[in-house]
């Protein structure tokens, strides 16, 4: 609470003290008391104003400014009037009394969305998981059955695979806890097996993959990076350009202690004043809007998945020429790297 | 012939599992009665058990475990919560591998005949005939009437796939997947050379247009 705003507060009770003081002085010397006697009363009154105002003004910062403070040091802003004293001044009890209804009305509205939202959060969980079988089950039955017609339905299928793995990564990534677990894993291993995931789904676009430099040995989750890569790569299939023979580079380069996986494909590209913002979500651009349907997930997911594992993401993009994103995942050197 | 025990509570699952395996000569032995899972399985006595985890009645865990007290056969957990509490849960109660829903056939496969490998130390007998024509996947060779001649790995890929599925027509793309499963990233120019190649060998054993072309959707045997 600052002094000089307590006194712009107060301009009308000051006002209406210095008339009545005024009219006062006036007063006494018109019924002719001596100038002295009318000094010292009018001395003893502005004192007793002042002493009052006083009074009011250090009560009143004492209590905003702890208010103020404690504020400032909450991390569960809603706990506020669990925290503080009520006041001891008639007006801030009556604000204290509906300040504490309020976040009390607040708190229990809430509450109930949490619940809400816990309940959809666990539904949407046992649907993914039920979803698997009538997948699993079309998958063997195409399997049983090879001809050029399943094998169209195959494609799809692994499309609906992704999309629901897709779905629960989101579901998940919202959630505090991060249940990832840092192993080591060949590169090789990872890229191979996020190839075989998406083969049918590159083949059918005539996007080649290449390999280069990948005989390193990372620390990271394999099942988190597996998903990361698959949305690049499923990106790269999405956007990528017929008439340039695409392909989608894997190709990973020591730099201290680091290795930087870059995966580049000869796609469209991405549009100069879209690229700040692919990671946003819900974020789809000129290319969404132009090209295919999009959702605006799949670029956000892959960034906050990195952020939980601190593993930087990059992007860059020309135009009409390619996307390029790199990763830089630590290396694992042995047991010597072991802490 | 190795006898694979499948326990899954999702007939359909169940039987196209059963009848993808038993095309990759394998016998399949059934459990539709939820009762006593573990008593079925030692009583059977496979050569291998394909577990699911959610079942009626007794879930895979314990079923597991009850296995376990008295039969060492190979046990693969398939399960479609991937979750790395179940697979943990899965090795503690004496599972050997764990495979996630959906999975990959080729993939499941891969599995099983590591895993009896690892348990039996055999290596399973891989030979497919078709029409006459035997061919060897362990050895990459190819006979018909005593002759014979070795496969490159392009070719060996490409001809097992077709006769897997002989009498299907096996679309490119799909051919082009089963190379690029084992690190061959051949595009649509490859493929006709391999094919082109994989036909001369065969004229060469005799075997005229045992390679058949379905233009614009693919080939079969």
């Amino acid at each position: 609470m600052s002094i000089g705003e307590y006194i712009k507060d107060k301009w009308a009770s000051i006002c209406i003290e210095v008339l009545t003081c005024i009219l006062t002085t006036v007063f006494l010397i018109f019924m002719e008391v001596e100038i002295p006697a009318v000094a010292v009363v009018e001395a003893i009154f502005v004192l007793g104003v002042l002493g009052q105002f006083f009074y009011d003004c250090v009560q009143k910062k004492r209590y905003y400014d702890e208010l103020a403070e404690t504020w400032n040091d909450l991390e569960e802003k809603s706990y506020l009037c669990e925290v503080i004293d009520p006041p001891y001044f008639y007006d801030g009890k009556l604000m204290y009394q509906i300040i504490k209804q309020s976040g009390k009305y607040l708190n229990d509205v809430i509450a109930a969305q949490q619940q809400e939202m816990l309940d959809y959060k666990e539904y949407i969980q046992t649907w993914a998981h039920e979803i698997k079988t009538p997948i699993a089950v079309q998958e063997l039955i195409i399997e049983n059955n090879r001809n050029p017609v399943t094998s169209s339905l195959e494609e799809e299928a692994h499309k609906i695979t992704a999309y629901v793995e897709q779905m629960m990564y989101y579901t998940k990534s919202g959630s505090l806890e991060s249940d990832y677990i840092i192993q080591h894993v060949g590169l090789k291993k990872l890229v191979m097996e996020v190839i075989r995931k998406h083969s049918k789904m590159m083949v059918g676009a005539g996007v080649i993959p290449k390999l280069e430099n990948l005989d390193y040995e990372v620390l990271t989750d394999p099942k988190w990076m597996e998903f990361i890569l698959g949305q690049i790569v499923m990106n790269s299939v999405k956007y990528c350009d017929p008439k340039k023979k695409p392909y989608i580079l894997f190709r990973a380069v020591m730099e201290d202690k680091s290795i930087i996986l870059s995966i580049a494909d000869n796609g469209i590209g991405i549009p100069k004043g879209d690229i700040s913002r692919v990671f946003r979500k819900g974020f789809t651009g000129e290319n969404g809007r132009v090209y295919k349907k999009s959702t605006g997930m799949g670029l956000y997911l892959c960034k906050d998945l990195c952020e939980k594992m601190q593993v930087p993401l990059e992007i860059s993009s020309t135009q009409g020429e390619g996307t390029k994103l790199s990763l830089r995942l630590k290396m694992w050197d042995g047991d010597a790297g072991q802490q | 012939m190795e006898r694979i025990l499948i326990v899954e509570d999702e007939e359909k699952i169940r039987e196209e599992l059963c009848t993808a395996l038993t095309k990759k000569g394998y016998t399949c032995i059934l459990i539709e009665n939820f009762e006593d899972v573990a008593g079925q399985i030692v009583s059977q006595a496979p050569d291998l058990v394909l577990l699911d985890l959610n079942l009626p009645v007794q879930d895979g865990f314990y079923i597991c475990r009850e296995v376990r007290k008295s039969l060492d056969v190979p046990i693969i957990v398939v399960t479609s919560s991937n979750s790395d509490m179940d697979e943990l849960m899965s090795l503690n109660c004496g599972a050997d591998d764990f495979i996630t829903k959906p999975y990959n056939m080729h993939i499941l496969q891969a599995h099983i005949a590591t895993v009896l490998h690892r348990a039996y130390g055999r290596k399973q007998n891989m030979v497919l005939v078709h029409k006459g024509l035997s061919l060897d996947i362990l050895k990459g060779r190819i006979s018909y009437q005593g002759k014979e001649t070795d496969l490159t790995k392009n070719e060996l890929g490409i001809l097992k796939l077709l006769m897997e599925n002989a009498g299907s027509i096996i679309s490119r793309n799909d051919i082009i997947c089963q190379l690029w499963e084992m690190e061959e990233f051949v595009e649509e120019s490859t493929l006709n050379v391999n094919i082109n190649r994989l036909r001369r060998k065969l004229s060469e054993l005799g075997l005229e247009d045992y390679l058949i072309t379905k233009r614009g959707m693919g080939y079969m045997v």
